[in-house]
């Protein structure tokens, strides 16, 4: 990920960058892209969202890049940039319609129902089949909490971690879900389907 | 509630574990805007911690970089030529000869580095001789069923006849409307309406869907929609306002290559061969688009984000803009050409599909940038003479122009 930091300190890229040199940017692009997204999906549960989010926190910094000359830190300038963003967005919906929202995109286990459609049938298909495709710690501890029931201490004790990484597993877990899902074509609001097996 | 009870919520919605009640307080408390400090907390704690990392794929950071490159461009473009001087300069010139250009019907101002100081605004000589090429207008095939063809600009207002149960109508110049039979019918029968180049139609379909083609395009659609999905196969542009129907998604196909699937919203698509890209622009609803020229990727688009599919090149993943430029893409429709940043060369394939004439390139043509709208109701040669005050040096030909240097 940090292909380029040896080569330059980020305060040298940030002055490049300031003057318009666009290999800065595309430097400094490269190193946060992904903590910037990963951070928005992580918060908003929304892979469209947080593309948006973190597409418009580097146009900012972008087309904003005169502010940059006073900025001592450029990272935390970034993440402020994003925190800010995330807020307005997650402010952005009536309380109602955001409740909505997380509830179609809510990845939830339930066996479906014996006279359930094949096309739901289906979709809880892919979400076992996206679940395997977790790292394996991150795998149990999903499974334990959403198909045992298992508490976050319960889960603490059986694989021998903290209760905050557990919590930690399970959240990456549903971030990562909700993308994969996305991209599969499935968490899609008018995909009357989707709704109804995933809330 | 206190610090530590937001905080608990906090945890409890990054799990999904949060309850209705509690997770309406909690947005409650954030859009009322207090202790947003706990919220900072947690995403510093979420920003510090290398577990939530990693959840980008190469696709999205390949789509934002192509549209933060596009802006850049956009930005530098402006700043090559101190843009806002210049700018709102040469707006102020356009706005003075604003009462010349409602008499000719041209609005066109020019954006370049090389010509932008020596360009004053003089009046398009508006003389449409005999020999003149006269824009597009309302003109249309309809092709029935058993391939019978109709000409639509020069058939009667009224009833055109049945096919199947739906009765076919010609309401207005330019608008062709079907109405459902009271029978549902078993046979499916296609009709297919095409505009040939310099021609526009307006399309009513059975479900009251409408929709609008561009010149030298066509959509082929069944006369009733009486299967559990409505679909309809277009080429070149088209604008669709598609009824809301619930049960019964609304599939476009474009040339085969691309597949758009709605319930009920407005958009755009502009897929004419000699376009690099397959844009598709959504103006209202959500549309779910797929790529199957390569293995079905997918996007959902949101308002104002227009898709890109590269035609070229089947490794590039569907590009999303947001923001898209909606007047530049709508602009046909509401009788205008309307250029941002626009290339001679992609001007002027919108003109030879307008006024259905070959425009050939000399060597060395200048590399001109245009921004500005002409309306469509121009003739050729008025086009060409405000193109000509531009720097554009056009020669006709018949119903051939060629660009010289």
């Amino acid at each position: 990920m940090d292909d380029y930091s040896p080569l330059y300190d980020e305060k040298t890229l940030v002055e490049r960058l300031v003057k318009g040199d666009e290999a800065a940017f595309d430097a400094l692009f490269h190193t946060y892209w992904d903590q910037v997204y990963s951070f928005a999906l992580v918060m908003t549960k929304s892979p469209p969202a947080a593309q948006d989010i973190s597409q418009e926190v580097f146009v900012d910094i972008f087309t904003k890049r005169n502010n940059l000359a006073d900025v001592t830190n450029f990272r935390s300038y970034l993440f402020q940039m994003a925190k800010f963003k995330i807020l307005t967005r997650l402010r952005r919906n009536k309380v109602e319609t955001a409740y909505k929202e997380f509830l179609i995109h809510r990845i939830d286990l339930q066996q479906p129902s014996a006279d359930a459609s094949l096309q739901e049938k289906n979709l809880h298909e892919a979400v076992l089949q996206a679940i395997e495709k977790l790292p394996p710690q991150q795998r149990t501890a999903f499974q334990l909490s959403r198909m045992q029931g298992l508490t976050h201490e319960q889960i603490s004790v059986t694989m021998g971690i903290s209760k905050k990484t557990v919590k930690d597993y399970i959240v990456r877990a549903i971030a990562f879900l909700r993308k994969h899902l996305y991209d599969e074509g499935l968490l899609m609001v008018s995909a009357g389907a989707a709704i109804t097996f995933l809330k | 509630m206190t610090g530590s009870e937001l905080k608990h919520l906090l945890e409890q919605y990054l799990d999904e574990s949060i309850s209705e009640q509690d997770f309406k307080k909690l947005f409650h408390s954030l859009s009322n805007g207090v202790n947003t400090s706990e919220w900072e907390q947690v995403m510093d704690d979420i920003l510090k911690n290398e577990h939530f990392r990693g959840l980008s794929g190469n696709k999205e950071k390949q789509q934002a970089l192509i549209h933060i490159k596009s802006i850049a461009e956009q930005q530098s473009t402006q700043i090559a030529t101190p843009v806002k001087n210049i700018f709102t300069r040469k707006l102020a010139r356009w706005m003075a000869a604003a009462s010349v250009i409602l008499i000719s019907g041209a609005a066109i101002f020019f954006w370049s580095q090389s010509t932008n100081e020596k360009n004053t605004a003089r009046t398009p000589v508006n003389n449409s001789s005999a020999a003149d090429i006269l824009p597009g207008g309302q003109k249309a095939v309809l092709k029935l069923a058993d391939g019978t063809t109709i000409s639509l600009d020069d058939a009667n207002k009224g009833s055109l006849g049945k096919q199947g149960y739906s009765n076919i109508e010609k309401r207005e110049e330019g608008q062709l409307v079907y109405h459902p039979g009271d029978i549902i019918g078993k046979d499916v029968l296609y009709n297919t309406l095409s505009t040939p180049r310099g021609g526009q139609y307006e399309l009513v379909l059975p479900d009251n869907t409408r929709v609008w083609l561009n010149a030298a395009s066509s959509i082929t659609y069944p006369v009733a929609f009486n299967g559990n999905n409505r679909k309809v196969h277009i080429t070149g542009e088209a604008y669709f306002e598609v009824a809301p129907d619930k049960s019964k998604p609304f599939i476009v196909d474009v040339n085969g290559s691309v597949s758009v699937e709605v319930l009920g919203t407005h958009f755009n698509i502009n897929s004419y061969a000699d376009e690099g890209l397959i844009n598709t622009t959504l103006l209202e609803g959500k549309i779910r688009l797929a790529n199957n020229r390569t293995t079905g990727e997918a996007v959902v688009l949101s308002p104002r984000q227009q898709a890109q599919v590269n035609k070229s090149n089947d490794n590039l993943p569907i590009a999303v803009v947001n923001n898209a430029n909606v007047e530049e893409v709508m602009a046909w429709k509401n009788g205008y050409f309307h250029f941002t940043n626009t290339s001679l060369e992609a001007m002027m394939r919108q003109v030879e599909r307008w006024y259905d004439v070959k425009v050939i390139f000399e060597n060395n043509t200048p590399q001109l940038r245009f921004a500005g709208e002409i309306k469509r109701d121009l003739t050729l040669s008025q086009l060409l003479e405000g193109l000509s005050e531009m720097g554009v040096n056009v020669e006709r030909k018949g119903r051939e122009l060629f660009v010289k240097p």
